[in-house]
């Protein structure tokens, strides 16, 4: 009998690729177009930059030798166009502000400033990067998995799997099981076979086979950074809270998971693999139990987690996580957290500057947001500066328009020139938002994976900021990577979309 | 200067365009089969002009993100002209474009009972065989947050199938 997902797939009504037949003709013809954007293409930038500038945007770097005197570490860079998975440099907004706009992570304004910067640590430190990969052996990592969590398959997974798009699905008894390969990490699901005549013993025995409780949140390594895991906790709990508006009605949470339910979670991430478990956190409703354990890098949150839903019986109904493999790397000095603040607008021009050149633009809809994650159409200014037309650029609230040389990162000297063509040519007005002034409030310590040029992916060490936005009292974050600016490269990263460029 | 890049849009064409052509001809309905083709090559001019954009590595995701959206103009375009025909004609029934190709009745109920955008990443998933990094592209989030999304929407989609079943 064929599974769900195989059904699925079976009903796939084009199951093989398909090439136009007279396609070597579209080829030729297609290429005889001019370079000229189009409104299909806009609509989808727009869209994709939001994703891009949150995560492509972050994704980092090779690793080439530094040739600087006296320094032994090598100069981290950004891979150009690799997307970055886990908390972004960029800021976001935390809890929906105005700026929140259909749930899509936009790019953000680079128009803010800061207060409290002076409150935090001056005191610099040091941490170790990890090269991150994922487990190659699907089949291997399915099967411990599944063990790990005490199910039993009917047929074991069979491998080698080449392709990472293909989803492995595997019937058990009383589970299937399916893993997602990446380069970074396998995404690996087990539920609970629906209806299932044997399900109810094999989730009892997956709940009599987990391991001791570990309580890895106490041991020493964690302890030492109780206070960053206290809030890697709370972010966490928002990715939590999610998964409760995903069907669980009346859903109550995320708190601190405690009792049984949370120390087997625990004890299946153990068991599961060479993992550090921060403090889990618990949403409830409609009879299930979500247990969610973020994963822990040098005792700091990651941007990872493991994921286990338990029937009101407290037996297993599904869990998903994370296979991959880490190795430490150098340790790196950091710079302080107070210094950090000033690298939150470094960091963003620079990644950023993946998007768009020239000056920070706004379309019609970032004029009418006042937080940061507002779409912005740099590279429309530049295209403009670039036939020698002038732009205004005019603050939100500001009495009057500002009149700048169009293309105003170039010099006033190699603007003047083309002044007076630009004179008699079309005028583009563009608004600025005015300065959103956040007062920060905390500041943490985590780990995200970036996209290493020709490396594969690293976990780099991030301060996490928050603060809330003294006009909206909404909440919004930012990330940094506090390594010295010696060691990161963003020079790499170049324009892979630009907003608004026409 | 051209010759590589006409090189290079070969090459991102001859790669990508099975992937486009199939994502496009299993979404296709209510539009017909003949505009297919009309949408592949729309596809294939928007990545022409920005191939400098086209991201190296992920050239398949991208082109299915831009499909999509090709798909969706060409679908609100279809409607409009629908708007104007429910004057002369019954309303149209309100399967999805999925809907009307799935024989497997289970599989069809259990999708149609999902929301569009669970309906959306699961086959981008299951059909297209699109990864959780690459659905991300395609979708304007992150790599977390389509397996998250995958991932739920797949249990959704599980017990949809499980109460079909049931009933």
């Amino acid at each position: 009998m064929k599974s769900i997902d195989e059904r699925l797939a079976d009903s796939n009504p084009v199951a093989q690729g398909y090439v136009p037949a007279n396609y070597d003709q579209m080829v030729t013809r297609v290429m005889r177009h001019s370079r000229h954007a189009d409104a299909a293409w806009k609509t989808f930038r727009l869209r994709m930059a939001g994703s891009v500038a949150a995560a492509s945007a972050l994704t980092v770097l090779g690793v080439s030798a530094l040739n600087s005197a006296g320094a032994v570490l090598p100069v981290l860079g950004f891979q150009a166009s690799a997307a970055h998975t886990g908390v972004s440099p960029t800021a976001q907004a935390t809890k929906a502000g105005p700026g929140a706009l259909g749930g899509f992570m936009m790019p953000i304004m680079l128009n803010y400033t800061f207060n409290g910067a002076s409150s935090l640590s001056t005191a610099p430190g040091s941490a170790p990067v990890y090269t991150l990969s994922a487990p190659t052996d699907l089949a291997a990592t399915l099967t411990g998995v599944v063990k790990a969590l005490g199910a039993t398959l009917d047929k074991a997974p069979s491998g080698p799997l080449s392709n990472p798009s293909i989803n492995y699905v595997v019937n058990g008894k009383s589970y299937t099981a399916s893993i997602n390969a990446s380069n970074r990490t396998d995404y690996w699901n087990v539920y609970a076979t629906p209806n299932g005549p044997t399900g109810a013993s094999g989730v009892t025995g997956a709940v009599g086979t987990a391991v001791p409780p570990t309580t890895s949140s106490t041991s020493p390594a964690t302890g030492a950074t109780g206070a960053t895991g206290a809030t890697g906790v709370t972010s966490t709990g928002g990715a939590t809270g999610a998964s409760g508006a995903t069907g669980v009605s009346g859903a109550t949470g995320p708190v601190a998971a405690t009792g049984s339910l949370a120390a087997q979670a625990l004890g299946f991430v153990q068991t599961l693999g060479d993992y550090t478990a921060g403090s889990a956190t618990q949403t409830t409703g409609s009879g299930l139990t979500i247990i969610n354990v973020p994963l822990l890098i040098n005792g700091s949150p990651s941007d990872m987690s493991d994921t286990f839903t338990f029937n009101s019986d407290d037996t297993l109904q599904s869990a998903t996580g994370n296979a991959f493999n880490l190795s430490v790397g150098a340790t790196y000095p950091l710079i302080s957290e107070a210094a950090g603040v000033d690298q939150i607008t470094v960091q963003e021009k620079l990644l950023r500057g993946t998007y768009a050149t020239g000056p920070i633009a706004y379309n019609s809809v970032a004029t009418t947001t006042t937080s940061g994650v507002s779409s912005g159409a740099s590279g429309s200014t530049g295209a403009t500066g670039a036939t020698g037309t002038t732009t205004t650029v005019t603050p939100l609230g500001a009495p009057a328009p500002t009149t700048l040389p169009a293309n105003s990162n170039a010099s006033p000297g190699a603007t003047a020139p083309s002044g007076a063509s630009g004179s008699t040519g079309p005028t583009t007005t563009t608004t600025l938002p005015a300065p959103t002034v956040v007062n920060l409030t905390t500041v943490t310590i985590g780990y995200s994976s970036y996209d290493m040029k020709g490396n594969g992916w690293m976990e780099l060490p991030n301060y996490n900021y928050t603060g809330t936005v003294a006009k909206g009292g909404y909440q919004v974050s930012f990330t940094v990577v506090p390594l010295p600016s010696q060691y990161l490269d963003f020079a790499t990263n170049n324009n892979p979309i630009p907003l608004g460029a026409r | 200067m051209r010759a590589q890049r006409e090189r290079r849009f070969r090459a991102v064409a001859d790669e990508a365009t099975p992937a486009i052509g199939a994502y496009i001809r299993r979404r296709i309905y209510p539009l017909s089969y003949s505009d297919v083709d009309d949408l592949v090559e729309e596809v294939l001019i928007i990545a022409w002009r920005r191939l400098d954009d086209i991201p190296t590595g992920a050239e398949v995701p991208w082109l299915i993100g831009v499909a999509r959206n090709v798909l969706r103009n060409a679908h609100r375009k279809f409607r409009r002209g629908e708007v104007v025909a429910a004057h002369l004609s019954p309303p149209p029934h309100g399967s999805s474009a999925e809907d009307n190709v799935i024989a497997d009745e289970g599989v069809r109920a259990a999708l149609e009972a999902l929301s569009d955008d669970d309906r959306d990443i699961i086959l981008l998933h299951a059909w297209d065989g699109r990864s959780a990094d690459e659905i991300g592209l395609i979708l304007g989030v992150t790599s977390n947050a389509a397996a998250v999304r995958l991932s739920r929407a797949q249990d959704r989609f599980r017990k949809n199938f499980a109460n079909v079943s049931v009933s």
